[in-house]
């Protein structure tokens, strides 16, 4: 995720097509704004989680390396597991308007959907 | 069709690995929760 912001910020994306009306531009950028917010913010509530629960072997008995400055505690294990459970709840509608929005301009043959593949 | 300035070849790339990683971790993370009864 670190590697896909760089690249956002170094590497400067195509403008949008003149003809994309100005409230269009504006919801597509608030929608990758939200989705990158959450797709940084929701692993690391998972990942504090799994430190305070704790519950830090992973399924091929790998260990996790602890979140530093979280303590054990099964109580805020419990209440980072529920926002990190809401935020993964409200990424997934994110990404499912965002492949709706992809799917539109795929069928309208705008050049949108094109510019990503 | 319009005239199409695609994004860099880096970009396209991560995009479609994070698209793959993200629809992937949703139904683990989605037969997690309803595995475990925290």
């Amino acid at each position: 995720m670190i590697l896909r912001i760089v690249v956002k910020i170094r590497l400067k994306g195509p403008p949008y097509p003149d003809e994309m009306p100005r409230k269009l531009r504006i919801a597509a950028k608030r929608l990758h704004h939200l989705i990158y917010i959450r797709l940084v913010v929701t692993p690391l509530f998972g990942r504090a989680g799994v430190t305070a629960f704790p519950a830090l072997v992973t399924l091929g008995g790998y260990l996790l390396p602890a979140m530093p400055f979280v303590p054990e505690d099964k109580e805020l294990a419990s209440r980072l597991f529920y926002i990190h459970g809401w935020l993964a709840i409200t990424l997934s509608v994110l990404i499912a308007g965002h492949i709706a929005a992809a799917l539109r301009h795929m069928l309208r043959k705008d050049g949108i959907f094109r510019r990503m593949v | 069709m319009p005239q199409i300035q695609k994004y860099p070849v880096g970009w396209r790339v991560l995009h479609w690995v994070m698209a793959l990683m993200v629809l992937t971790l949703i139904p683990i993370g989605l037969w997690m929760a309803s595995a475990c009864s925290y």
